[in-house]
């Protein structure tokens, strides 16, 4: 069900589906714990790590994820490559294409860069994030750390506080959790909310207490300064006052709510330091799981031998 | 030499229906039921078929001088006949752009060398369409510009706007106006709203477009001056100048044949061919603007032919540059326009040779009566066929029905009554030539 199919967003996934995920990632979570932390799940298999745009943690975990499974794994990154030559991104491609790649990860600054890619390639293709469109492996690290911390969704609340216009996280993770059926309470500026962002099926606070008030979930969202510059905000101070998560508006969540967020985090902006370290936070947590449900993913999708001690 | 044309159904503003068309000397000499062939006409048979006026597309980019390897105007006048267009205007956003009656006059001369589509051309408002001083109206209307415009940078100073309407007006020829806000529209890539949302395409607001449109209707009031609104695409636009009529301002408005047929939901793949400025409309901005078609709101039908090289269309969505090639398929387009949104075929016809023949004052043009030339179309609505890029004449392959299957075909163009294109035998330019074979 899963084999030979691009991930471009995550609602190319139902609830069912999302959950076999979650399944087998749990089941990889294991081997993380091994004295030698590599299974041959994916050996012979090549996987191309295309980043156009600079990321550290994504680009890590998938790497980490790839050689746990055995997988042979290629990097390319916008900055040591022939982009720079000012060779297009079509005939980056093509020549890639050209060399049996099984598995393409792809990270772009530009919406759609994905499925611009599967134009050219009949390789798989993952995406790790495209411009202001999508990151759904972030979410389903998201869906999977909360299935694991309430092994439930649909009396779930979320909230999502911060820049959810310029968040791909963000809107990955509104489609996958009204797919997984949880309600979304979201809070930010109105410069900071896409157009007709309700059609998610979230409902918009005006204040982020209303949104964290009764919420299983709390998600901030990293807002950078540059925004500030183009008008969306008048500066950092005002924004961490009417929309940082603190210590105060975490009392209005449920007693044992947790707080995530997709990092890197900006303290004293949209995190309050004492939240960021509060028991509550499974940011550091969100980083592992990105490992196993990344792990997970390639398995499924390019069906590897079975591993033991799994399914 | 005589043509008739036998057993077609004509759609034109004087005729609709089953009639003969006897062409003599480049212009229609008679048009009845049953016309009898015992004098040796050169007849063809179009039953089958529709016959329609030449249209007239009165917004295109040919791209020459400066662009050729994106258009030359060879290539746009043939894909204007291969899609049953034998008059069009051309924008002067070219390299230098057409600011002075020496470009106006190589643009003219060059395309009657041609012989193919009768070429107009659009003079720019202001020099090098800086938008900061007039360009030399006057001298390219002596050199036979039919309008001014400065096309995709539109005059963003208000008052330099006024002077140039006002000066247009004392030489009698419209402003055609590309109404963008550009800071509300820069950055943008599709029309904002759920899907830009859900796509993750940066925006441009429906405003972008409306805002320009009430400024240019304010302006036309005071001035008086024959304002001709490009493409317009949203709700909040028609709207604006439906109120300009009644209030009798002398506003007119086309649409484009892109924004009837695709809406903003069609960018779900990313393609670059459906990439288009203004953006392409919500649907229901879309239903809007084929009321406004019904009603008379929007006077004109056109291209916005913008051909570009396969290199500048294959890259990223948002890196790619705005504009669709479209000559090359203008029938087909009108025609898919008709099956999709049920507007009579006369109207949308009229709309693209009666009404903006009228308009730029094309005495002899867009209708099939007598006297008329003899610029014709024969299109069979029951064929087929699968748009390859090796069939467009235009270099530009940047359409979104590129590769894919289109009916209706275009099996004849006649321009001046000779057969400029035939479906089977290509571009050919003398009825001699066709003799010859």
């Amino acid at each position: 069900m899963f084999k030979g199919r691009d991930v471009i967003d995550v609602d190319c996934f139902n609830k069912e589906e999302l959950l076999r995920i979650f399944q087998t990632a749990e089941s990889f979570k294991e081997i993380l714990s091994r004295p030698i932390k590599k299974v041959p799940a994916l050996r012979g298999k090549r996987v191309c790590n295309l980043f156009f745009e600079p990321s550290t943690r994504t680009r890590i975990s998938f790497e980490i994820a790839e050689k746990t499974l055995s997988a042979d794994v290629t990097n390319f990154t916008a900055s040591t490559s022939s982009l720079k030559k000012g060779e297009s991104f079509k005939d980056t491609i093509l020549t890639l294409s050209a060399m049996g790649i099984d598995l393409y990860v792809i990270r772009h600054s530009e919406p759609g860069a994905p499925v611009m890619l599967k134009r050219y390639t009949n390789a798989v293709v993952i995406n790790a994030g495209d411009g202001i469109h999508a990151h759904p492996t972030q979410a389903i690290l998201d869906g999977y750390t909360v299935w694991e911390k309430k092994k439930d969704f649909t009396n779930v609340k979320i909230a999502i506080i911060g820049d959810i216009y310029h968040s791909r996280v963000a809107r990955s993770d509104m489609k996958m959790f009204r797919i997984l059926g949880s309600e979304i309470s979201i809070c930010a500026p109105y410069t900071l909310l896409p157009k007709d962002v309700e059609n998610y099926g979230v409902t918009v606070a005006k204040k982020p207490e209303e949104a964290i008030e009764n919420a299983d979930v709390v998600m901030g969202l990293r807002m950078q300064l540059e925004r500030q510059s183009s008008g969306l905000f008048p500066s950092l101070r005002e924004y961490n006052e009417m929309f940082g998560i603190t210590p105060e508006r975490m009392k209005h969540a449920k007693p044992d709510a947790i707080l995530m967020h997709p990092g890197p985090i900006n303290r004293g902006v949209e995190l309050d330091s004492y939240t960021a370290d509060a028991t509550y936070s499974v940011i550091p947590e969100q980083v592992t799981n990105g490992v196993v449900t990344r792990m997970a993913l390639l398995y499924l999708l390019l069906g590897g031998v079975q591993i033991e001690g799994t399914d | 030499m005589k043509v008739l044309i036998k057993g077609g159904d004509l759609i034109s503003h004087s005729y609709v229906g089953k009639y003969d068309v006897l062409i003599s000397d480049g212009r229609i000499e008679k048009v009845a039921k049953d016309i009898d062939n015992d004098n040796g006409y050169r007849e063809i048979d179009a039953s089958g078929c529709f016959v329609f006026p030449g249209f007239i597309d009165m917004h295109t980019h040919l791209r020459e001088p400066g662009f050729e390897y994106r258009e030359t105007l060879d290539t746009g006048l043939k894909a204007a006949l291969h899609g049953g267009v034998t008059t069009l205007a051309c924008m002067p956003n070219t390299l230098p752009a057409i600011d002075n009656k020496a470009n106006v006059s190589f643009l003219l001369g060059k395309s009657k060398d041609l012989h193919l589509a009768d070429l107009l051309v659009i003079g720019a408002i202001t020099k090098r369409r800086e938008g900061k001083e007039l360009a030399n109206m006057g001298e390219m209307k002596m050199a036979g510009v039919v309008a001014f415009s400065d096309d995709g940078s539109p005059v963003t100073n208000s008052h330099i706007m006024r002077r140039a309407m006002e000066y247009a007006k004392s030489i009698d020829l419209p402003v055609i106006s590309h109404c963008e806000v550009t800071e509300l529209s820069n950055g943008g890539h599709m029309r904002e709203g759920w899907f830009s949302t859900y796509f993750g395409i940066y925006p441009i607001p429906d405003v972008a477009e409306s805002i320009m449109v009430a400024r240019d209707i304010e302006l036309s009031y005071l001035t008086g001056e024959r304002l001709h609104i490009a493409h317009v695409s949203t709700k909040r636009s028609v709207s604006l100048v439906k109120q300009a009529k009644r209030d009798g301002i002398p506003v007119t408005c086309e649409v484009t044949l892109n924004h009837l047929l695709f809406t903003d939901e069609d960018l779900f793949d990313y393609d670059t061919n459906k990439k288009v400025n203004p953006p392409l409309p919500t649907r229901k901005d879309q239903d809007v603007l084929y009321e406004a078609i019904e009603d008379g709101t929007i006077d004109i039908l056109v291209t916005d032919h913008a051909p570009y090289a396969p290199h500048e269309k294959e890259v990223e969505f948002q890196r790619a540059p705005f504009g669709i090639s479209g000559l090359d398929l203008f029938s087909n387009m009108l025609f898919e326009v008709h099956r999709r949104s049920g507007i009579g075929m006369r109207k949308l016809v009229e709309a693209a040779t009666f009404v903006p023949a009228r308009l730029y004052r094309l005495e002899d043009k867009g209708d099939i009566k007598e006297r008329n030339l003899g610029d014709l179309v024969i299109f069979d609505p029951t064929q087929t066929w699968e748009c390859l890029p090796e069939i467009l004449y235009s270099k530009g392959k940047n359409t979104p029905f590129i590769g894919k299957e289109i009916k209706g075909k275009v099996i004849a163009t006649l321009k001046n009554g000779e057969i400029v294109y035939d479906a089977e035998e290509g571009m050919m330019r003398r009825v001699e030539e066709i003799e010859a074979r």
